[in-house]
């Protein structure tokens, strides 16, 4: 009765790993990379601003007439730490000035007002992995010693590294 | 080829792929926007009086001749802003049959302008104040002189008197 008993178990010890190792009929296996590569976004949300200072923005005795834009937004989604958005315009010698300021920016920090050139000038600071977004403010300024006239901007908002 | 290098091959490409796509994804990101703005300002003339209402009052006669002697008040001052180009202000009165006196002059005309020695309200068209403005703003005291002689008896007159920048 023991040897019987022994018998059989030694019988199922063989066999089993045999059993287990007849499930499997086969492995693969790949290596998956997942490279993420610096992702910057800026938007605005209009492409055309039309400003225009006529009599109601000029006072008798003064010089300088403004008037001021702020209903275009930007927005920006970036993935990279450490990064600022600069303004520039592509009108070199503008015959009025023409300033811009981040407005109440959802991240980052606003740089002091911005009178705009061909060089480019910080808009926005520390806007380092985020998306977020600002209203832009446009301030028109003219002397009456300009005379009338226009001036044409087109104006490039640009992610750098800060 | 077998099977599992089947397999394999197909997972490789299709890793490729992917790497692929994700680095052309990456590449069409925006990293700068543009916007077009115009400013535009169009030619703008204004023009302000402070000062109230003026009263004038002749109530003095001098001892020389025996005739009333002129009252004056410098107690306004006219501003004004031009961006055109060779403009001008001008002075009227609505009173047609004035029978006293009225005389404007304007005094320390600041920046550009030329002012009129005098000018005599008398209910005529427009009188030229002060001339050549071009691109600029400015301002003068207005000094009001009126006068009447003993002939012309008492009385009051009023004046409604208007300043307008117009082409020069």
């Amino acid at each position: 009765m023991t040897l019987k008993c022994f018998s059989g178990f030694a019988i199922l010890m063989v066999l089993a790993p045999s059993l287990a190792f007849s499930q499997v009929y086969g492995t693969a296996g790949h290596i998956v990379t997942v490279k993420v590569q610096p992702v910057t976004v800026l938007q605005l949300n209009a492409g055309i601003v039309n400003m225009n200072i006529t009599g109601a923005n000029a006072v008798a005795g003064q010089d300088q007439m403004t008037v001021t834009d702020q209903t275009t937004s930007l927005l920006w989604g970036t993935n990279s730490s450490t990064k600022k958005i600069s303004v520039s315009t592509s009108l070199a010698s503008p015959l009025y000035t023409l300033k811009v300021l981040a407005v109440s920016p959802t991240v980052g920090t606003a740089a002091p007002q911005v009178t705009l050139s061909t060089l480019g000038a910080d808009l926005l600071l520390n806007i380092g992995r985020s998306s977020g977004s600002c209203k832009l403010q446009y301030t028109g300024i003219a002397l009456a010693s300009k005379g009338a006239g226009s001036d044409s901007h087109t104006i490039t908002f640009t992610v750098q590294t800060q | 080829m077998k099977p599992k290098t089947q397999n394999m091959a197909r997972n490789l490409a299709g890793s490729i792929l992917l790497l692929v796509n994700l680095t052309s994804f990456s590449n069409a990101q925006m990293s700068s926007a543009t916007q077009i703005l115009t400013l535009s300002v169009k030619e703008l003339n204004a023009i302000d009086l402070v000062g109230g209402e003026i009263d004038l009052q002749i109530n003095r006669v001098s001892e020389t001749t025996n005739q009333p002697l002129p009252a004056e008040n410098a107690g306004s001052r006219l501003l004004w802003t031009s961006n055109g180009e060779n403009r001008k202000i001008t002075v009227a009165t609505n009173n047609t049959a004035a029978r006293f006196s009225l005389r404007i002059i304007a005094k320390n005309v600041s920046t550009s302008g030329s002012s009129a020695t005098e000018v005599i309200l008398n209910g005529d068209a427009p009188k030229d104040l002060i001339r050549s403005v071009s691109r600029s703003s400015g301002s003068c005291t207005i000094k009001y002189i009126a006068a009447a002689d003993v002939s012309e008896g008492t009385g009051t007159e009023h004046h409604l008197v208007t300043y307008t920048i117009t082409g020069g």
